[in-house]
């Protein structure tokens, strides 16, 4: 007897066993009208099925959940400290300022091209 | 966002009530032969009958079968990690709580395996199974590993093939056949040791 003759035996026997109690006839009979009630009816034409996908997932499992949130925050932090550390603070941006102000050269001289190219080329 | 509403392809209540009532038996059998409890097993019906309707009531008829597996199979893969994680917790807390150090940790899933030819899996609905036949070969499909047990029902008893097996498990086509020949294997051995020829 080969694979599939033997399954279909098993089918046949598995098949016999289906005479279930009233009891559970019933409350299969209640889930599935209840599922009937809540039947979508109509097609969406745009959907975001990844995004429903995930949330499904992740609604129906908090162990991802938590995973999920975890991996958030985490990249939410990761993000702030390299806004942080890029970021300029008003004392380096204060400082640049006055320095400028202060200097003997005109602030117009820092619009000069000419002037920008002089001072690329003095530059060792 | 617009809607279309071409209902002349899509499943109509009475079709999708009459689809339901073709599968259910057998998904709440499956759902049993997984978790091992009636009431879980009438649950993850439930939710799978549920998450069909809701987000897939309006496909056309053909496409129910396959999505219907689709579900239930993940369903009670949730219910797996669910347990597992429950079981986790019981864990950690009882080593933590006063008077529970001493007990042996337990593994959810060996507490879910039936002991060879033990009446533990025997539920209310078994009784009215009238041929001990029939309740040796689902006693023997409990026992089977999880994913060969789904592959091989979803092969031979819900008679999907080899493409929309290894669909509605998310695996390739090679493990459906490799998951299939050993279940059958394992059954055909597991029978002849008792003396059963089908």
């Amino acid at each position: 007897m080969n694979e599939r003759e033997f399954g279909l035996k098993i089918k046949q026997q598995l098949d016999r066993s289906l005479n279930l109690e009233p009891g559970t006839l019933a409350q299969l009979k209640r889930a599935r009208e209840q599922a009937l009630t809540r039947q979508r009816v109509t097609e969406p034409a745009f959907a975001l099925a990844w995004a429903d996908a995930i949330v499904g997932r992740l609604w129906g499992n908090p162990a991802s959940a938590g995973i999920a949130l975890g991996g958030t925050a985490l990249i939410l932090a990761l993000a702030g400290v390299n806004y942080w550390q890029h970021t300029p603070s008003v004392e380096e941006i204060a400082d640049i300022d006055a320095a400028l102000l202060s200097s003997d050269l005109p602030i117009n001289a820092y619009l000069d091209k000419s002037f920008d190219t002089w001072l690329k080329r003095s530059q060792p | 966002m617009g809607e279309i509403s071409e209902d002349i392809d899509l499943a109509s209540r009475s079709e999708l009530d009459e689809f339901l009532a073709s599968v259910e038996r057998r998904a709440y059998k499956q759902a049993r032969f997984a978790v091992r409890d009636e009431q879980a097993a009438l649950d993850v019906v439930q939710d799978s009958m549920l998450k069909l309707a809701e987000k897939y009531g309006a496909k056309p008829p053909a496409e129910l079968p396959m999505l219907f597996q689709r579900i239930l199979q993940n369903t009670i893969r949730d219910y797996y990690r669910r347990y597992k994680v429950r079981a986790t917790w019981v864990t950690q807390l009882s080593s933590i709580l006063p008077g529970r150090a001493g007990e042996e940790e337990t593994d959810p899933l060996e507490t879910m395996a039936p002991a060879d030819g033990s009446q533990q899996a025997l539920g209310p609905s078994d009784h009215v199974q009238n041929s001990q036949l029939i309740v040796l070969i689902e006693e023997e499909l409990k026992t089977l590993p999880p994913r060969q047990r789904e592959a091989f029902l979803l092969r031979y008893w819900e008679e999907l093939d080899v493409a929309e097996t290894a669909h509605a498990m998310g695996c390739s086509e090679g493990s459906v056949k490799t998951h299939c020949s050993r279940a059958t294997h394992t059954l055909a051995t597991a029978l002849k040791r008792k003396g059963i020829t089908l």
